[in-house]
This record gives structure tokens, sequence and C-alpha cells, in this order.
């Protein structure tokens, strides 16, 4: 196991090497550069001139890759085009917000989405099925800028339940019930798309499962129903949902983009949007090269849950 | 199991490239964010005179007289602007967002009053020798730094120092170009000294500048478009790193009316009131300048969260929501009329089909402009014609209500000019600004009516920046928000800088160069008169609308009030107080 993974490591340093190749010759084909940006009747030719120089603005787009990734070899990511202050400062200041935002709705995405889709899989056709269908498809076709507005219009202007956007009241000292009652809307609205994937994946894994013949075998054995159902029949149904997470955690933190700027959340999607329509090229970079090692480990641990719920499943050393 | 993984890898790969694109996808949504990247107004402030304000601004709701003695001390105000901060860099940041922050905590030699006249800031008075090549500003001597360092001649000096040195970015450098001893806006390697900076004692600087130049023009770009930087903080800062400074993000010493707190990323920065401020003890203990987005920020004022709407570009009422906002019982909610003007960007190829002025003249006609204020600002705008701002007394008023629309006309003079009807050109427009976006389609039909027909392309900014820099289209529709002083060389005259179109006239090129080199403030208004009239006749842009800044403020805050300029909100933001106190 454990050298499967390393050797998994290992190969991800090559994947790596060839995201950063291709994010960077495609983000520098984007028409017009960080300077170009800068429309200020204070700048002089020479300003612009220094700026571009600078940055590195003046050197064709191979040099500009090789000064990258010769600091990125040395654990330096650059400085931003936009603030000149670190990318790993302006990354790092941003991650805990979409971290927070991303664990707290695949969190309650699954702790929804699970029990809801096993009842709707044993009670097949029934009322409860249907609610849960309509509703995943509901969560799965609206939009999440649209839901989100309904939202900040109904429980915050309204009902005064909750606050417009923001991680917590400005101002105001530290408390947990202010954070949580600011995450409540946008955790929400970012997990509403989750919950319906994740609640028909649970009800179709879970209909597969429990029509196979070990569980008739287990029922026919006189096993309780309830576990029949939870130890027999789920364990396996959730095969594919885990991998499911594995691979939605990358996904949350891109789709976290509107979610973040409608509640605004200070999170890495919005610094991304910001850093491609300022060309921040060092931003953007960072904000890839984590991306890219977010899928890999995701899709690493998803292998590796694999094993651990279902014991057929070993890694071995031809792989 | 091989084959998996290989899938698994090609699958992550894709996975990465999928998202951004996704991203990129939405960078090019019409955020309203990237508005002001066009319009943005980063030289501040206004030349002289008590000239009446335009018709169609309401008049900014200035100073609520507050009954004597009714004035509270203490309580926070919160201002909301779209977009966060870049830094504090106060030479370097490179946003009206990044401005608005920096004259909080930072100060100008001079700022302007309601009237648009020059009034003292750091500089309580100021001398302009007779042949207006000298100036002399004399600083307050009550000014002092954060820290309690006074503020002194040779911060000044410093400033300038840091500005026009060769290796230190900045984007200050337009505004000290005229003076004596630079090579455009920079010092020649080697030279440590500016020679047009010359500290007389503690408190007195002099400018001198290459050429005598109109003092108005001084007192705007160097006196109220450089804010003055700490040099007993800065003086040890290598050259190179100067603009990464860890000062620029956390910049604790300042001289402005309100001492930096804390910024916290892409949500608010918090200030706190300097009781030591030389212009009087800001009544406000605290003042928090909020990032909240357009779709939001109605919501925010309704509830009360936020104060005022920062305007400028920078923090303006969405058009959509104005009727609600106007209904709102707790907010007072105004227009008014900013430096910033719309415009279609024509391009000055002479091998090209604009090349004869006649065609030129006929986009003007044909533009139902008119409509475009009425409809699409529905009334909250003017229509332009021409780069020089209407409030300022520059403007000539003998250039309003040339070219109304008038199909006929277009075509007599697409005619006369042997127009080929049948050929379609490209029409740039940059996402982000949503009238504007919407103000194309209008434009289309009516040059489509006049026998010009056009494509309209949409793209961000920086792709429409790119294809201005190749000359690769025929016209475009851009936005502009500069100086108040009539200077437009960099915008109009050959080979300036922000001549997008590289349009090219000796009319105007003359009269540009004549007016930059009159230091006589009479005689310059008389050639920038014959300018305006002359640029309609030679119409290197078609101008469009002047849109009105819609914006709000809660009925608890007294003495704000927004106008010409973004900053020019927090020109006496010591003197705000809240009726509740609170």
């Amino acid at each position: 196991m454990t050298k499967y993974i390393l050797r998994r490591l290992l190969i991800s340093i090559p994947v790596l090497f060839g995201v950063t190749v291709i994010a960077y010759f495609i983000m520098t084909l984007a028409p017009g550069d960080a300077v170009d940006m800068l429309v200020d009747p204070g700048l002089s030719p020479q300003d612009i001139a220094l700026k571009r120089q600078a940055l590195g603005l003046d050197q064709p787009v191979i040099v500009q890759y090789g000064r990258w990734l010769g600091q990125l070899v040395q654990g330096n990511l650059g400085y931003s085009f936009y603030n000149r202050r670190p990318v790993t400062e302006r990354i790092g200041e941003r991650l805990g917000a979409t971290l927070t935002l991303a664990f707290m709705s695949l969190l309650f995405s699954y702790m929804v989405a699970i029990p809801i889709g096993v009842l709707a899989a044993v009670r097949q056709y029934s009322v409860w099925d249907y609610i849960a269908t309509v509703f995943s498809f509901l969560g799965v076709s609206v939009p999440s800028f649209f839901f989100g507005l309904l939202l900040i219009y109904f429980f915050a202007l309204k009902l005064d339940l909750f606050p417009t956007g923001g991680t917590h009241t400005i101002g105001a000292a530290f408390s947990l019930s202010d954070r949580l009652s600011h995450l409540i809307l946008p955790v929400m609205v970012l997990s509403l798309q989750n919950t319906g994937a994740v609640m028909r994946y649970t009800r179709s894994s879970m209909l597969d499962v429990i029509h196979q013949d070990y569980i008739r075998a287990a029922r026919a054995k006189g096993l309780r129903e309830r576990v029949v159902l939870f130890r027999h029949a789920l364990r396996n149904a959730l095969i594919p949902v885990i991998t499911l997470a594995g691979l939605q955690f990358p996904f949350l933190l891109g789709g976290a983009i509107i979610t973040e700027q409608i509640f605004n959340w200070p999170g890495m999607g919005r610094l991304a949007v910001e850093a491609i329509t300022q060309r921040d090229y060092p931003t953007i970079m960072g904000i890839n090269l984590l991306a890219a090692i977010m899928v890999i480990t995701g899709n690493l641990l998803a292998d590796v849950l694999y094993g651990v719920v279902d014991p057929r499943i070993r890694y071995t050393e031809g792989g | 199991m091989k084959a998996d993984r290989w899938f698994k890898i090609v699958s992550a790969l894709m996975l990465v490239v999928m998202l951004m694109s996704t991203m990129a996808g939405c960078a090019a949504a019409p955020t309203p964010a990237a508005l002001p990247t066009a319009t943005r107004p980063a030289t501040l402030v206004a030349p002289q005179a008590p000239t009446p304000a335009p018709t169609a601004t309401q008049a900014p709701a200035a100073t609520q007289a507050p009954a004597a003695g009714a004035v509270k001390e203490g309580g926070k105000v919160m201002i909301a602007m779209w977009s966060p901060p870049n830094n504090f860099n106060a030479i370097n940041t490179d946003s009206s967002y990044g401005y608005f922050n920096v004259g909080l905590i930072f100060d100008t030699l001079v700022t302007f009053d309601e009237k648009v006249n020059f009034v003292p800031r750091l500089a309580e008075k100021w001398e302009v020798s007779a042949d207006n090549t000298t100036f002399t500003f004399h600083l307050n001597p009550k000014a002092k730094w954060h820290d309690g360092t006074p503020v002194t001649a040779a911060d000044v000096e410093f400033t300038i120092w840091a500005i026009t040195h060769p290796k230190i970015e900045t984007n200050r450098g337009a505004n000290v170009s005229t003076l004596k001893g630079l090579k455009g806006s920079k010092r020649p390697e080697g030279v440590d000294s500016v020679e047009g900076v010359k500290v007389v004692d503690e408190r007195t600087v002099q400018f001198i500048t290459k050429n005598p130049v109109d003092p108005l023009f001084l007192l705007e770009l160097i006196g109220t478009g450089v804010w003055i930087i700490p040099k007993h903080i800065l003086k040890d800062v290598p050259p190179e790193q100067f603009s990464k400074a860890d000062f620029w993000m956390k910049p604790t010493v300042g001289t402005g009316p309100f001492k930096f707190v804390k910024y916290e990323t892409g949500q608010f920065v918090e200030y706190v009131r300097n009781d030591d401020y030389y212009r009087g003890k800001p009544r406000l203990d605290k003042l928090i300048v909020s990032i909240v987005t357009p779709a939001t920020m109605v919501a925010q004022l309704e509830k009360g969260e936020v104060d005022i709407s920062a305007g400028g570009g920078i923090g303006d009422i969405p058009l959509d929501d104005w009727e609600r906002v106007k209904s709102l019982p707790n907010v007072k909610a105004y227009s008014y009329q900013d430096n910033g003007y719309q415009y279609m960007i024509i391009n000055g190829d002479p091998t090209k089909a604009w090349a004869d002025k006649r065609v030129r003249q006929a986009l003007a006609y044909a533009i139902n402009r008119q409509l475009i204020v009425d409809k699409l600002l529905k009334g909250q705008g003017v229509v332009s014609q021409g780069p020089i701002i209407p409030v300022t007394s520059y403007y000539n008023p003998k250039i309003e209500g040339k070219y109304p629309y008038d199909v006929e006309k277009a075509k007599a003079l697409l005619k006369e000019a042997n127009w080929d009807a049948n050929k379609e050109y490209a029409l740039l427009v940059p996402t982000g600004n949503i009238v504007r976006e919407l103000s194309a389609d209008i434009i289309q039909a009516n040059l489509a009516a006049a026998g010009v027909k056009v494509k309209i392309e949409k793209m961000d900014f920086p792709t429409m920046m790119a294809r201005f820099g190749k000359g690769e289209f025929d016209l475009g529709l851009v936005g502009w928000g500069g100086v108040l002083d009539p200077d437009v060389r960099s915008q109009y005259q050959t080979g300036g800088q922000y001549n997008f179109g590289k349009f090219s006239s000796k009319v105007l090129d003359d009269l540009l160069e004549k007016g930059a080199n009159t230091a006589d403030t009479a005689e310059r208004k008389k050639i920038y008169d014959e300018f305006q009239e002359q640029f309609l006749e030679e119409m290197p842009i078609v101008p469009l609308y002047w849109p009105l800044r819609l914006v709000a403020i809660n009925k608890r805050v007294n003495n704000a009030s927004h106008m010409i300029t973004t900053n020019a909100l927090l020109r006496n933001v010591h003197e705000w107080w809240v009726s509740d106190g609170k």
C-alpha cells in the first residue's frame, strides 16, 4: 500500500510539470497582459516600460516560463502582478475561507444526501422516492446564482435571519455563532447541486446492490432488515459515492466561484476570477498548481478509500 | 489496472485544463467589477473656478447644515466599494480602489472644496513666481505622521525622488514630468536628486518646472495628484524592492485623518481616527471601507450594513436598482456628474475607410446619443461633445447642441465621401459595463440606418487593448476618466500614449501643443475653446455621453457628499459625523 501511494506520488511530479507547461502557455495566449490593463493618466511612457520590465513581460513567453519554473523549484511561487505581494501570501489568505466553505458543504451534502438516497432506494417508487427525485433534479438544475440571490432575499432581507455576505460581522470580536450564521447560506448554495447529485448516486448504487444475490442470501439467513441494509448493502453501495467525493472536492473549489461572488466570500474562486481578469500570471499559475495538486490528491484519496471500504480491492506490485 | 491508471492521470490533466477554462469563461462574464478599468480616474481633483454645475446634475446634496451644537462625536461609517484595493502603495497602487484608500491614510499638498477651488491640505499656503516656473509650498506646521514625526519638506522631496527614480515602479510619473531635470518622468541614471525640487527649509519646498506652466495644471497634477510618503520609514528600502515593501500592505504611518488598522483580504479595510490630525480631530471613531458586490450593495444599504456607496465608478448603485434605492426611507439617493465619459474610438489608420473626416462626422450624426441617455441611462446622463469636463472652467459651452441626431445628414456626408455601404466593420465592445454593452446594439442599428454596417464583437478589456495595440479594429466603445485639466495630449495628439485609434491631425496637434505650453490661464482658455470646436470638426472619436454616478448615503451621516472625482468624497472626511453617534 505504502509503495503504491509512493509510486502514485512520484508519477504525479511529471503530471504536475505537464500541467504547468500547458497552463502557462494557454494562459499567455489570452490577449493583453497585466500592463495593458493599466489605463491611468498618471502613468508616463517610462512608468509603463519599467513596469513591463519589472514583471518580466518584456521577455518572450518561454523565458517568462523558465523564470517562473526556476523560482518554483526553489519553492517560490513569485510575486503577484496585481499587488506585488508573494503569491503564497495571496493564496494563503484566501485558502482558509474556501476550504471552510468546501468542507462544510461536502459534509452537509453527504449528511443530507446519503440517508435520503438510501430511503429513496429502499422505498423505490414510493412518495418519498418521488419527492427526493424531484428535489435532487431541482438541486442539480437550479443555477447557484439564482438560488443564492433567492436565499439572500428571503433569509437575509425579508426574515433577517442571516447576514447577506462576508465571513463574519465586520469589526465584531470573534464568535462561533457569528461565523456559523455567515456560513449557512453560502454552504446551502454550494451544496445544493452536490446534494442532488450525491442523492441520485446513492439511490442508484443502492438499488444495484439491493437486487444482488448476496443481499437476498443475507435476508434468507434471517438477518434483520437494518443489518442487511446498513452493514451489507450500504457498505458496498457507498464505494462509487466515495469516489465521487474525491473527485468532487477540487470542483467545489472551482465551483465556489459564483457562490463566493454572491456572498462576498473571500475565497480562491474569487481570487481566480480576479487574477484572470487582471492577467496576473503568477497568481493564476499558483491557483492552477494548487488545483492540479488537489485533483491528483483527490484521486489518490479516492483510490485509497476504495481499499478501506472494500477489502476486495488490494493494490499490489503489478498495479 | 494499468490502463485505468493512465486514464486517471490523463483525466486529472484534463480536469485541470477544464477547470481553468471554466474559470476563464467566468472571467469573461460581465462582472461589474471589471468596469472601472476603462474609466479609471486615478489622478484626482480639479482646477479652479466656481463654474455652475451642469443642469442635468442634481445638486450633490451638499453639506447638510447641522444645527449648531448638534454635532455628535464618535460612531463609525461604512463605505462600500465593489472590489478590493490591490495594496496601499501611495505612488503605485494600480487601481482607483487602491487610491481611494490611499486618500484616507495619506495626504496631498492641496485639495479642493465643493466649488472645485484649490484649498490647503498638507500645504497651508503657496506662491507662484511671476514667470510661472517656481511654485513654493509652505507645509502646515501642525502636520505629523501617525508615529508623531513631523512632516517636513524632506518628505515631499523624497516622494518626488522616489517617483522619478529610474528603478522605482510608479504610476504617478505623468504628474511630475513638468519638473526640471527630468527626461520624461524619470531622472537620468546616476543622478540622485531632482533639480526641480528644492528644500528651502524644514517646512518650505519649491517646485521648479522646465517651462512655464499654468498654475492650475501644477496644482492639480502635483498638488492633488501626489500623495506624500514618509521618508523616515521608506528611505532604506532598495529601489528594486520599493513596490514590494511590506509597508504598502500595512501602511501604519500616514498623515491622513484616519489611521490604518487592518485589511481583511477581500472583505474590508478598517481605520481608526487620527486624534492629532492637523486639519482638526475627526468626529468619527472609526471608518470602514467594505468590499461589496453590486448585487449585494443595495441590500446592505437597505439593511444599514453599509452607509455610503463610494460612487465614482468604484461603487455606484446599479441603474436597475435606482428606483428602489430612491424609495428607501433610510438613505438619501442622488446622482452627480464626474470626470468619466464614454466614447466611440475610431481607427485612425489613414488607409482605412475612416480617414475621410466626413465619414467620422457622419458617425456622430448617425448615432442617437440622446436616445441612449434617455432610454438606457434612464435620463441619468448627459450627451458628450468632447473630452473637456463640463464642470471645469475650460469647458466651452458653445459646442453644445452640435451634431444632433440626423440620419439624412449622415447619409449625405457618407455619399459625398463615396462610402461603400456593403462592407462590414468591427465594433469592439468590452464586457463589464452593462449600459455600454446595451448601447452597442443601439449604435449598431443607428449606423445601419445610415448605411454603415458594423458587427459587434464583445471581449474582455485586456483583449480589446491588445486589439487596439495591433490596430485590428474599426470602431470600439471605451470610457475615460482623466485629470480635470484640459491637456489631453496623451489621448488626442499624434503618437499619444492613450491615443488608441492612432489618430493624427495637424490642427489638433498644434492646438494641444500650444495649450500645454501656455502658462497664462486666460490665454489657455482661449486655446482650448478653439480646440473644442476643432475637435468636433475633426471628430477623432465620437463622444457619446457622460453617465451620472448614482449614489446613496444613509441619512444618519452628515457632511458627506460625492463630487467630480472618486477621492473627492473624502475631501472633508474629518468633518463627517453620525446623528445616532453609533
